[in-house]
């Protein structure tokens, strides 16, 4: 009788709600104390989109827009990730575009982390929060990708470069950031990034002041990176394509956001004028093993473009929103990381 | 005399921390309705706002919550009309997969896996009223039966006969052979 009772407080134990009907309620609850009857309850995912938008007709699209800038703790943050991020999630038509759509969610939490970071306000709670949600949002974009491969080849491929760069470019810029703060904000800056970086398997230990003292290739960096030779032997020719449009988009994204950045010093310029020129010569190259019909060579240059689009947009953005220098000291890191590479563990 | 606003936020945000997910759980049970038992957990705590709001006293918020939490459920069985238990019994089945929270990587492997440990929580289904309710407060909730009394509003040897009948019942859907 009693395994009886340990099996139903075992299998009750599961019934709980999602992280996003939490939110839901949560800002349903604060936001609602005086319940209107305008809003539906239901929590279907379209009538959370129906009830989201008229939620969002009476906050008003001031306040919705306001809260894209929020950060965790801030009022508006749960209107940010449980309206207007549902909303966005919901209205991203098939597979392919919600696993960019939830890449994308991945990437604002690191932001946020960031934003967190800059006001000496990235405590242990908030560092716990912002690592679970860009973790569930990383694993969900990778999900919905490999859904995807079917229909649109190489996207599975495509999102997990992304996922990765784009980590590994913001987590450099979130240790960067957090250096120069308290003891508090510092640790939990490197801790995050430390974390967040860890999806590429690669282990990296920062000091708070300058960045990498060492960095290790793990084995799981080796079995992710065998992965993806393995993906890449097999890519076909409408995959290799899928990888080159991405790499395209994301260097066009970089150079219009380098156009726009505040006055850069001649060797900041310089340095990322040589980044622009390196991710062509990878897309040259890709070309010509394109059309050889050498498809995984192709994609290995087109790569290689790719991840350097994502960092220049990440860098170049952080140069906009915070002060200090972040361009020249880490792409000046990535050489010497190159340089002191120590074997696997 | 009222509390606060930012006060009420407080004390209201950290009790939906601490106890949002356990009435959540205890509605889906009930009302063996996802989507149902999440509208009347947002409700059960919006009613409790408004009451500390216009002064009511709230000593300890988690009993308070719970009564409210019973009250609605109350209403909505009898907004329902009245049901058999013979009707209640056979709603119980398959129903268990609906309560859990949406999986979208769902595998073949992890669906099995919920099936057998859903037959236990199955026959806690098939449990009459207001048997099931005794079982979940006492074993799920890990409620003691003096605070199940507070909530229901009973003696505390009544919800233990109560408790005791309940685990007979049971006992007798999950080893039917049992003598």
């Amino acid at each position: 009788m009693n395994n009886g009772l340990n099996n139903i407080k075992r299998e009750a134990n599961k019934i709980r709600m999602s992280d996003a009907e939490k939110s839901i309620l949560l800002s349903r609850i604060f936001n609602l104390s005086s319940p209107s009857p305008y809003v539906s309850f239901s929590f279907s995912i379209r009538s959370v989109v129906m009830s989201s938008l008229v939620l969002v007709l009476l906050i008003g699209t001031g306040t919705a827009s306001a809260a894209q800038d929020s950060a965790p703790g801030d009022l508006l943050y749960p209107i940010k990730v449980s309206v207007n991020e549902k909303i966005e999630s919901a209205l991203a038509r098939g597979p392919a575009a919600r696993a960019e759509v939830y890449a994308k969610f991945a990437e604002r939490r690191l932001d946020e982390a960031q934003q967190l970071a800059s006001r000496g306000a990235l405590d242990a709670q908030k560092e716990a929060e912002l690592e679970a949600r860009f973790a569930a949002s990383a694993a969900s974009a990778q999900e919905f990708a490999e859904v995807a491969e079917a229909q649109k080849p190489g996207i599975a491929v495509g999102v997990k470069i992304k996922l990765e760069a784009s980590a590994d470019a913001r987590g450099r810029i979130l240790a960067r950031i957090g250096g120069g703060k308290d003891d508090e904000t510092r640790d939990r800056s490197i801790a995050l990034a430390q974390k967040v970086r860890s999806i590429s398997g690669r282990s990296v230990e920062f000091n708070g002041e300058s960045g990498i003292v060492a960095v290790s290739t793990t084995a799981a960096r080796d079995e992710n990176h065998a992965a993806q030779d393995a993906e890449r032997d097999e890519m076909s020719e409408k995959a290799a394509m899928t990888l080159r449009n991405k790499a395209t988009r994301a260097l066009k994204d970089a150079r219009e956001k380098f156009k726009d950045a505040k006055a850069l010093d001649d060797a900041t310029s310089a340095r990322v004028d040589e980044q622009f020129a390196l991710a062509d010569k990878e897309i040259s190259s890709g070309e010509v093993q394109f059309d050889a019909s050498a498809y995984a060579e192709a994609a290995l240059h087109y790569t290689g473009a790719f991840k350097i689009g994502i960092k220049l947009s990440a860098l170049l953005e952080a140069h906009k929103k915070f002060d200090g220098e972040f361009i020249l000291p880490i792409l000046d890191e990535e050489k010497t990381e190159m340089k002191i590479q120590i074997p696997k563990l | 005399m009222g509390v606060a606003d930012k006060t009420l936020n407080k004390m209201f945000g950290e009790a939906f921390e601490a106890y949002g997910n356990e009435l959540f759980r205890h509605c889906a049970l009930r009302m063996r309705d996802r989507e149902r038992a999440l509208e009347l957990t947002q409700e059960c705590f919006l009613r409790s706002m408004q009451y500390a709001k216009k002064g009511g006293e709230i000593r300890d918020p988690r009993p308070f919550l719970y009564k409210t939490l019973r009250n609605l459920i109350i209403d909505e069985y009898r907004k329902r009309g009245i049901v058999s238990l013979e009707k209640m019994a056979e709603d119980a089945q398959a129903v268990v997969d609906d309560l859990l929270p949406p999986d979208e990587s769902n595998t073949l492997e992890r669906a099995v896996e919920r099936h057998e440990g859903a037959t236990a929580l199955e026959a806690l289904q098939k449990l009459p009223e207001p048997y099931r309710e005794a079982i979940v407060l006492r074993y799920i909730d890990q409620l003691s039966p003096g605070e199940i009394a507070d909530i229901v509003g009973e003696s505390e040897n009544a919800v233990s006969v109560r408790i005791h009948r309940g685990l007979k019942k049971l006992r007798a859907i999950l080893e039917p052979d049992h003598e």
